[in-house]
């Protein structure tokens, strides 16, 4: 511990000169303090939308953009296009739907046929209409999902009274409907919601559950709604009065047997919609994939900031020995006094790598300082979610005390080997 | 019959300067007994200084023996020459060579750090040393806070504070007017009236005359003492 006070009082004497020294540690160490926080946000960010969307999930949908792709049949074009019939009800619902048009591009068979799958655990459909009901205070617009039982659990969403729909709802294409807990707040208010009518499309469905919040805010990979104002009814019962056959659907939404990749899965699971559909006209959202894309590009800027980072670090150690190197010339007088009074060679060179592991550990310090100001810069400007983990200013501290250690060893070492007599005479 | 601190028979020290070897001490005898106070003189250029630095174990004889305080000492490792210095040997040299980033104390207290006291243990020594040669007032001060002199003091307490066996003092007064010399040299007298054994080149035969014998120096061997 002396040794190191020792070598506090030696570096303070010169305080500029040993601030330039570690300059170079203090870039590395910032570098790989913000490379370190920017990948851990990133991880952590994946983890909490790969928990939000669901582990092992799989979205089948229309294609957003389906003219782009080369189909023919210039019906495509606009089978993934809103409709909005506004007016007196209030209400518009989604696709073509109905007679005469071009077929969906996706149906209640392809649920059935994607169900079949060998590693599908769950599937569950989304038909949606957008509309607006009455509310307490004004009218609410909500979203009407056109649904199976399975939606439930693969999209995370918790009941918070009643039940969800059953397997003998769709079967019967029951009149029931559960609702989210925006339109439970501000349809019903204080009053009891389950056993209620609620009107949609001039059809009174029965209120049967109520499902819990979830803040989906933290999800940018994939468009996802708010389902605080959801109304999920049997997909049958929604279908009901339009005499489509099949059902025509929005979107599939599947979650795998457990331990089923779902990378693997996507490419059975276009084969399976492929079937009668043109390409083009749907696409697969795989999370995981597009975390994996994500993750590629956040790994080549990590790469590139850790080249950086290692450059500065060398550079830094290089300014280290160079400087220690200049010191133990100008000190050589006091190493041959030193030696006269009792110093071993050992001491020697301890005191002298205990400045150069000083002068790195502080620069670590300071780095550790501008890489974790440098990582909520980017947090502030970037907007990506950064995180400077302890293990981390471990890491980057211990990096820096390495390079005080491996660059002022040698410098020491010639420091610890000079001879007595030699570094006595030198002035 | 008085112990023996220094023994030395036929020592020589030769340099090589390239291709040629430059013989400075040519077989050199010398006794020093214990409380003994020696004064070595010689023309500039006769060795002095090479013969204190065999004699300090800071360089080795190219040929003969050196039994410091009964130990033969040539065939000792680095590690041992350094114990040795700390233990039996105090140097003063005639440009003080005070580190110039401690203060008084921390110099005298800095042969009692290498030989493994305290830092607590070794101030607390070093103050008691600093008293003696008169500078209580002074521990703080840095050297170049201090005058000449005091400079000197300094660094004689230091050579002092492991209580050597021998103290080698290297025209200590060669730095200082005549005045501060003196000063210096009363407190030579006194050390040795405490028993410490001293060898002290000088060039001076007044300072000379003060030690209880004279060794002389010439073409790089022992002439009388
Ligand atoms: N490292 C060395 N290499 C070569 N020659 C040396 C070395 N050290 C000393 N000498 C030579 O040895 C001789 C004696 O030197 P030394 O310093 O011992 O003399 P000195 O008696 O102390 O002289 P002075 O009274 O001037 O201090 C000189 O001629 C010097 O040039
Ligand atoms: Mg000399």
């Amino acid at each position: 511990m002396s040794l190191f006070l020792q070598a506090w009082a030696e570096l303070r004497q010169q305080p500029f000169r040993s601030l330039l020294t570690a300059l170079g540690i203090v870039f590395g160490v910032g570098a790989v303090i913000a490379i370190l926080a920017i990948s851990e946000g990133a991880r952590r960010e994946a983890l909490s939308q790969l928990d939000l969307l669901g582990a092992g999930t799989i979205r089948v949908r229309e294609a957003e953009d389906s003219s782009s792709s080369p189909t023919q049949g210039g019906g495509m074009a606009t089978s993934g296009v809103y409709m909005r019939f506004g007016g007196g009800m209030g209400f518009s619902f989604s696709s073509s739907g109905g007679s005469g048009g071009p077929a969906r591009p996706l149906d209640m068979r392809d649920l059935l046929a994607l169900e079949a799958l060998e590693g599908v655990a769950t599937a569950a459909s989304e038909r949606t209409l957008e509309t607006t009901l009455p509310g307490l205070f004004e009218d609410l617009s909500v979203t009407v999902v056109g649904t199976t039982p399975g939606y439930l659990e693969i999209q995370g969403l918790a009941l918070r009274r009643g039940r969800f729909l059953s397997h003998r709802d769709i079967e019967e294409g029951a009149r029931v409907a559960v609702v989210g807990p925006r339109v439970q707040g501000l349809i019903f208010g204080m009053e009891e919601p389950l056993g209620s009518l609620i009107r949609i499309k001039n059809i009174p469905y029965e209120v049967v559950g109520v499902v819990a919040p979830k803040d989906w805010s933290g999800v940018t990979l994939v468009q996802v709604r708010d389902t605080g104002k959801d109304i999920y009814v049997p997909v049958t019962a929604l279908a009901a009065g339009t005499g489509e056959f099949p059902v025509g659907l929005d979107m599939i939404l599947l979650r795998l047997e457990e331990n089923e990749s779902p990378i693997v899965w996507s490419d059975a699971v276009k084969r399976a919609v492929a079937v009668g559909h043109p390409a083009g006209a749907f696409e697969v959202i795989v999370p995981e994939a597009l975390l994996a894309q994500e993750q590629k590009l956040q790994r080549i800027f990590s790469v590139v900031m850790g080249v950086i980072a290692g450059i500065s670090l060398l550079v830094g150690g290089i300014g280290i020995m160079n400087i220690t190197l200049a010191t133990v010339v100008q000190r050589t007088r006091e190493i041959g006094i030193r030696r006269a009074l009792g110093a071993k060679r050992r001491d020697i060179q301890s005191q002298f790598l205990a400045e150069s592991v000083l002068l790195s550990a502080l620069g670590g310090l300071v780095g550790v300082g501008i890489g974790a100001g440098l990582a909520k810069a980017i947090s502030a400007y970037a907007e990506w979610t950064t995180v400077v983990s302890p293990w981390s200013i471990g890491l980057a501290f211990g990096v820096a005390a390495a390079v005080g250690i491996l660059f002022g060893w040698w410098p020491a070492r010639r420091a610890a080997l000079l001879s007595p007599v030699e570094a006595l005479r030198h002035d | 019959m008085v112990a023996r601190v220094v023994g030395m028979e036929g020592i020589r020290k030769t340099y090589r300067m390239g291709e040629i070897d430059v013989p400075v001490l040519k077989g050199v005898n010398l006794t020093i007994s214990e409380g003994e106070w020696v004064a070595l003189m010689g023309p500039s250029g006769s060795g002095k200084t090479t013969l204190m630095n065999l004699l300090g174990l800071l360089d080795t004889p190219t040929e003969g023996e050196y039994t410091l305080q009964g130990q033969e000492v040539a065939t000792r490792t680095d590690d041992e020459l350094s114990l040795l210095r700390n233990r039996h040997i105090g140097f003063v040299f005639q440009t003080f060579n005070l580190l110039p980033q401690l203060s008084a104390l921390g110099n005298v207290a800095l042969p009692l750090g290498y030989g493994g006291m305290s830092p607590a243990e070794a101030h607390l020594k070093a103050s008691v040393q600093l008293q003696r040669v008169g500078l209580s007032e002074r521990e703080r001060h840095r050297p170049n806070a201090l005058s000449g002199g005091e400079q000197q003091r300094v660094a004689v307490a230091r050579a002092l504070a492991g209580s050597p066996s021998l103290l080698l003092a290297d025209e200590p007064t060669g730095n200082l007017d005549s005045k501060t010399g003196e000063e210096i040299l009363k407190l030579f007298d006194e050390i040795h009236g405490e028993g410490t054994t001293i060898l002290m080149v000088t060039h001076d035969e007044d300072v000379a005359r003060r030690a209880e014998r004279t060794v002389r120096l010439l073409d790089g061997k022992v002439v009388s003492g």
